[in-house]
This record gives structure tokens, C-alpha cells and sequence, in this order.
């Protein structure tokens, strides 16, 4: 069953080589994604955080394919998300948030399995890291001076590159081994199958390309990431070309409750709201100022 | 004549891992811990070591199938995959195949 009264975040302090797993029940109001992103962005500002998150229907729905991941980019706060299967393996890992805190004295590759973390040399070969088929890495491809996802799969406008490479993280391994039981299975899979079957309401082509996990459409769009964007959207995390579907609250509703998740309609409504105020927060923070 | 479930086009995988969650969902879990069907990013896997890790940027998929998934609605599976990879056959007595 998921955790419908905590975001389970996991914390890695590059500087110090630590890590620890915490259950935070303050951020379920912020939903997932973008918005408990940057409430642990503003409550870790001093420790120089990028904050990887999930929505709360990733892993369980399609279209819900992305990891957001959200970093103070030189004063600016940007929001940014990559696609193919990172975001299925840390909600498999049974992660909500992942927290990279501080900087590595040198370049480091860090291996996660579920809640556990280990640092490695750079040197390591990637491809012994992990789980085959319940992995995602994460690397920098020298050459094309980006980080890629599934060795396809790339963030955009290379904002990730130098804030990750300046914190010397260089690559990211994690493998999600979890499984979770759903109270109601009759009716989780109704209402999978009516979101899956929405294909017509995404605003991209069907294509043969690689695609994210949980999406069916294969298009040419997902291989470069995104940035910015609806709240509601990137609050679950969800693909912006399936805006359309997530925006009815209904269905989003729907999702949630199935999954256990206690959110009323005016919890969803309101997470904009919260969300924009987190943002003002964070402007106005001293310590970026 | 028992019928079972073939990859009969792996080439056209495009990783979405539908048909891993469709398995999963009817043992009622999501996950994908003890999945009867698993998707492998490229056959090796390789990725070179140290930072210079410049390769072509040609994802494609292998897929292996556990041959207990046949217990399982094969046709949902198949149904469920967006480029049709996968098909059903039935096995003859003799142990012979048939389309």
C-alpha cells in the first residue's frame, strides 16, 4: 500500500558521504513533484539542494512518466523534467523525494537500492550497478556534454549538467525493488485502462521512439525533457502532452483515491495556491538574496 | 491446444513496460519485483567507465518472458503492448507450434 500520510524523502549529503531516509507528513499537502520539491528545496536552502521528485500516480498510472527535479540555478529557482524510466525506479524504490545535499570533494557515482545508498568511484563500470530491468542510469555523456537518462532520455537547457557537475555528482544508479498492493485491483485497473485509453486527448504524435515508462505513445518529443509548466501537471509529475487528462480534477481524483490516497478535491485545487506561495518563500529568502 | 504467448517482434519495443505492469497487475501488485515479463535496456548494457562515457545514443530493447506468464490472461498482455510485439500461438500435442 502506499503511504498516504507521508512523502518518504531520502536524503544524500555529498559532502559528508551520509544518507538517511526520512517519513515527512508535512509535505503531503504539496501533492508530489514540483510542489514538495520546492518546499524541500526552501527548508534545505542552506545546504545547496537539487531535489528529485515524484508525483504521487507515478509508477501506478500512465502518462505519469517524468521525474521533476528542482535547484536554484544561480538565483534563478527552475523546475525541470526528464522522462523514460527514472521515475518509475524511485517510486519502485518506494521514494517520493530524493534530496542531493552539499558537494562531493570529488567526483562521485551514487548507487541507489530502495532507502540505501553507496558512493562509488566514477571509474566503475555502470553497467555492474544495480538491477538489470529495475534500474534507470543516470550519467554524463562527455561527449554530448549532457546527462542521459536510459543513455536517451536528457534534461533540457544543460541546467542540470552544471548545477549536478558543480556538486561533482556525476552519476546516478538506482534501482526500485519494491512492490505495492492495491486495496481495490477490480478497480484500479478499470480506471487504469480508461486513463490508458485516453490517447486521444495527448497533444503529441504517436511514434516508434523509445518511450517514457507507463507511456504508450513512443514520440519524438519526451527525448529532450521539459521545463516549466502547469502546476497540477508537474505536481503529479505527469507528461505536459497529457495536460489535458490531468487537469480534470475528476479524473485525478479518481487516481488518488484508488491508490489509497486521502486528498479531497479542494486539496487539488489548492495546491497552486500552495505552490505559489512556496515560490514567494523562496524569493524572497535571505539566503539567495 | 494450449495457447501461450510469443515475442514475436521484439524489434518493435519501445520500453513502455505496459505489458509488465498489465502481468503485474493481474498477480495484484505494481512493481516490478518478481515480474514474469522483464524489459532490458540493450542486450549488453555496457556503459564504459570513467567520464568518458561517449557512445551512440541508440536505445533498444530485449525482452524475456517467464514461460509461467502463460498461466496468466495472455491475451490482455498482448493487447495492452502499443506496437504489437507480441503475439498468440498454440502448441500442438506433439509439442509442435502453430500459429
Amino acid at each position: 500500500m502506499v503511504d498516504s500520510l507521508a512523502k518518504h524523502v531520502l536524503y544524500i549529503d555529498l559532502s559528508r558521504k551520509e544518507f538517511g531516509l526520512k517519513h515527512e507528513t508535512g509535505l503531503k499537502k504539496y501533492l508530489g513533484g514540483v510542489g514538495t520539491g520546492l518546499r524541500l528545496l526552501a527548508d534545505n536552502l542552506e545546504r545547496y539542494p537539487v531535489v528529485f521528485s515524484v508525483g504521487p500516480l507515478n509508477g501506478f498510472f500512465p502518462f505519469c512518466s517524468k521525474t521533476s527535479v528542482v535547484l536554484d540555478d544561480n538565483g534563478v529557482i527552475e523546475d525541470i523534467y526528464i522522462g523514460g524510466s527514472l521515475s518509475s525506479r524511485i517510486r519502485f524504490a518506494g521514494l517520493d523525494n530524493i534530496v542531493f545535499l552539499g558537494k562531493s570533494k570529488t567526483p562521485v557515482t551514487v548507487e541507489i537500492h530502495n532507502e540505501q545508498v553507496i558512493f562509488r568511484d566514477i571509474n566503475i563500470d555502470l553497467g555492474s550497478l544495480g538491477l538489470p530491468g529495475k534500474r534507470s542510469v543516470l550519467y554524463f555523456n562527455k561527449e554530448r556534454e549532457l546527462f542521459t537518462v536510459d543513455r536517451y532520455f536528457s534534461p533540457p537547457e544543460r541546467i542540470l549538467e552544471n548545477k549536478l557537475l558543480s556538486k561533482n555528482l556525476v552519476n546516478i544508479v538506482i534501482t526500485g525493488s519494491k512492490t505495492y498492493e492495491i486495496k481495490d485491483p477490480e478497480k484500479y485497473e478499470e480506471l487504469y485502462k480508461k486513463v490508458l485509453a485516453q490517447t486521444n486527448q495527448m497533444t503529441v504524435e504517436k511514434g516508434s521512439n523509445p518511450s517514457c515508462v507507463g507511456c504508450p505513445m513512443g514520440c519524438s518529443k519526451s527525448k529532450i525533457g521539459e521545463i516549466g509548466g502547469n502546476i497540477l501537471t508537474h505536481s503529479l509529475v505527469a507528461c505536459q502532452y497529457a495536460e489535458k487528462i490531468f487537469s480534470d480534477v475528476g479524473v485525478t481524483f479518481s487516481c488518488l483515491n484508488i491508490l489509497g490516497y486521502d486528498y479531497t478535491h479542494e486539496d487539488i485545487e489548492n495546491t497552486t495556491k500552495l505552490i505559489e506561495l512556496t515560490m514567494k518563500e523562496l524569493e524572497q529568502d535571505p539566503q539567495r538574496l | 491446444m494450449p495457447k501461450y504467448l510469443k515475442i514475436s517482434f521484439p524489434q518493435k519495443c519501445i520500453g513502455c513496460e505496459l505489458c509488465v505492469a498489465e502481468t503485474q497487475r493481474q498477480l495484484k501488485k505494481v512493481g516490478l519485483e518478481g515480474a514474469l515479463i522483464r524489459v532490458f535496456k540493450q542486450s549488453n548494457e555496457s556503459f564504459g567507465i570513467g567520464t568518458d562515457r561517449n557512445f551512440e545514443e541508440e536505445l533498444t530493447f530485449t525482452i524475456q518472458i517467464d514461460p509461467t506468464v502463460n498461466k496468466l490472461n495472455i491475451q490482455k498482455i498482448r493487447d495492452i503492448c502499443p506496437t504489437g510485439v507480441f503475439t498468440i500461438q498454440e502448441e500442438e500435442e506433439d509439442g509442435g507450434l502453430v500459429s
